[in-house]
């Protein structure tokens, strides 16, 4: 059905448009003085020098905890392996010592895959990884440093 | 050729080569103020990057990297076009552009030894007729865009943008007719020189006072012919395809750089015509000769005033930044915190100088001279703002909209003012 928009009634005044035009450049012309006044209260971030506040869910890049001790908590069991829909991550475990906790021999994770789903977390049973971190500037010219390995995805860094 | 023909020669030049450079500085300025203007009023930064040494001038400096980005980039020639209607387009616009500001006046005659000099460069006596061939020649580059280019969003773009043209044209035209009933003379020369009285003493007698609504339809009608907001339909950027589609690199520049030229060309117009172009008001070249000693101390003082205000701003800015650059701008506070330094400096031994020195009449002329090109170039400076700022305030007009308001309002407007000043006159002389 057709909709009939009713037109606002202009008065004379309005109609004439000039004035309603002065009216806007009034109004252009507040703010231009209020941002030439008052850069520092503009709403712009300068990002590389000013940084954003992260929230404490934001999923920057996968990192490995560590427990108390300063193990890595990770068992190598792949379940993470195996809920990762990217395939970004690849596991691999050191050979067992019996008695010790089993550890992964290699964690690699392949950023330039990533989705940062966090469907990882999620599947890990013994809380080894979180996406906490608040590593968020990936970007690289050179894709072979898009590959974390177990040494740098161990790095703290919590949320900001 | 006998001494005085060479002079004749060298000044000329002189002059031309002034005003051509000064087109040229306007389109930077234009830019410039075009990105901080925009960016202000929507509450942004605007360009804070780009900078030599450090000093980013406000923004201004990026400029400059647009240009060398502009010069490398691919220069594609599409095979579809009409080569030499599509090479000569742009050079055909931005040749128009430069052109324009050939007779606008930017300073009273020069009088030194005996040997006046018109501060125009071109003296010509049909004055601003001048100007209205040279923007009527302009839809030619805009229709040889469209119809080299050999393709559909051109040539329609072409098609609005002339019909739009030669809409506007006439109103131009008509209101300025109004003005040289008043002023009796087509030379913006002798216009100027006759915006320089006092209307019961008090008033200056500018076109804008005498010709308020011509000044208006002028205003109007130029915004359309430079194909500014709201009229800009012939570029049309953010949802009608504009006559330059098929354009890359420079000589898309150059359309942009006409664009901006033509600003200039028409701030200056309507400070010749409407705002008493160079004229001081309450300053009359022969006052400023006369107390040139007292009139340079004010314009001294009034510089430091100026430098100091700028000064503050700048270390408050500095001051209440919430961060730190990283790279060489944060050498920039200082370095123009020392600049202007310097010109307080400057500023200072003027008034010392104005209190010593009693200036000859070659000084007091050069001083009359250069204060009336300040005030010329003060007054575009403000007008190309004004134009710009137009653009970001004022959405489009639509197609029917821009034509109603060209043939039905404008043109019987512009006649009504044809009539009513033709009446005052014939009361007035009795
Ligand atoms: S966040 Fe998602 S995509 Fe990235 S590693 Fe974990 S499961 Fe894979
Ligand atoms: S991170 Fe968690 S799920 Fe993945 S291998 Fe280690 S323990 Fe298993």
């Amino acid at each position: 059905m057709a909709i009939i928009v009713k037109k606002a009634k202009l008065n004379v005044f309005e109609k004439v448009y000039i004035f309603e035009i002065a009216r806007g450049i009034v109004v252009t012309i507040g703010h231009f003085c209020n941002s030439l006044i008052n850069p520092h209260r503009l709403p712009t971030l300068n990002y590389p020098e000013q940084k954003r506040r992260l929230l404490p869910n934001y999923r920057g890049r996968l990192r490995l905890l560590k427990n108390e001790t300063g193990e890595l908590k990770c068992t190598a069991c792949l379940l993470c392996v195996k809920a990762c829909p990217a395939n970004c991550l690849t596991v691999e475990a050191a050979p067992a010592t019996p008695g010790a906790k089993r550890t992964p021999a290699r964690y690699d994770l392949d950023v330039g895959r990533c989705i940062f789903c966090g469907l990882c977390v999620e599947a890990c049973p013994f809380g080894a990884i979180d996406m906490n971190s608040g590593i968020y500037e990936l970007a690289d010219k050179d894709p072979a440093r898009f590959i974390f390995t177990k040494e740098k995805l161990a790095q703290e860094r919590g949320p900001q | 050729m006998m001494n005085s023909d060479w002079m004749f020669l060298g000044t000329t030049t002189a002059r031309a080569v002034f005003m051509w450079g000064l087109t040229l500085v306007f389109i930077l300025i234009n830019i410039f103020l075009e990105r901080k203007i925009c960016a202000f009023v929507q509450d942004r930064v605007g360009p804070n990057r780009a900078h030599i040494c450090g000093v980013r001038l406000f923004g201004f400096i990026l400029n400059f990297a647009d240009a060398v980005k502009l010069i490398f980039k691919e220069d594609i020639l599409p095979p579809f076009v009409n080569k030499a209607y599509y090479i000569a387009a742009p050079a055909v616009i931005m040749t128009i552009a430069l052109m324009g500001a050939a007779v606008v006046p930017f300073a009273d005659d020069l009088t030194v030894g005996g040997f006046t000099l018109p501060m125009q460069a071109l003296n010509l006596n049909v004055g601003f007729l001048y100007i209205l061939a040279l923007t009527s020649l302009s839809v030619y580059s805009l229709v040889l865009a469209g119809w080299g280019s050999n393709s559909k969003y051109p040539l329609l773009s072409a098609m609005r943008s002339s019909a739009q043209m030669i809409s506007y044209e006439i109103s131009m035209g008509l209101s300025l007719v109004g003005l040289v009933m008043v002023f009796g003379s087509v030379d913006l020369g002798q216009i100027v020189k006759a915006q320089g009285g006092l209307i019961a003493g008090v008033v200056p007698r500018w076109g804008i006072v005498v010709q308020p609504l011509g000044a208006l339809l002028f205003a109007v009608a130029s915004l359309a012919e430079l194909n500014r907001t709201p009229f800009d339909l012939p570029e049309g950027e953010s949802e009608i395809i504009g006559f330059h589609v098929e354009y890359s690199s420079m000589k898309f520049a150059l359309f942009f750089m006409a664009e901006y030229a033509n600003i200039f060309v028409a701030s200056a117009v309507f400070a010749a015509l409407f705002l008493g172009g160079w004229q001081i008001p309450w300053l009359t070249t022969a006052a400023i000769k006369e107390h040139a000693a007292p009139v340079f101390r004010t314009v001294s003082i009034v510089a430091l005033a100026a430098m100091m205000a700028v000064a503050a701003l700048l270390v408050r800015f500095y001051r209440k930044r919430p961060y730190q650059w990283k790279d060489l701008r944060r050498i920039e506070g200082p370095v123009l915190l020392s600049a202007l330094g310097l010109g307080a400096l400057l500023a200072v031994a003027g008034i010392v100088a104005s209190y010593v020195i009693t200036p000859g009449p070659i000084m007091a002329a050069l001083l009359a001279c250069g204060l009336q090109m300040a005030a010329f170039c003060g007054k575009s400076f403000f007008l190309c703002a004004f134009v710009i700022l137009v653009r970001w305030t004022l959405p489009r007009l639509r197609y029917d909209q821009l034509m109603a308001l060209g043939w039905k309002i404008m043109l019987p407007l512009g006649l009504a003012n044809l009539l009513v000043t033709g009446l005052v006159l014939l009361l007035k002389k009795g």
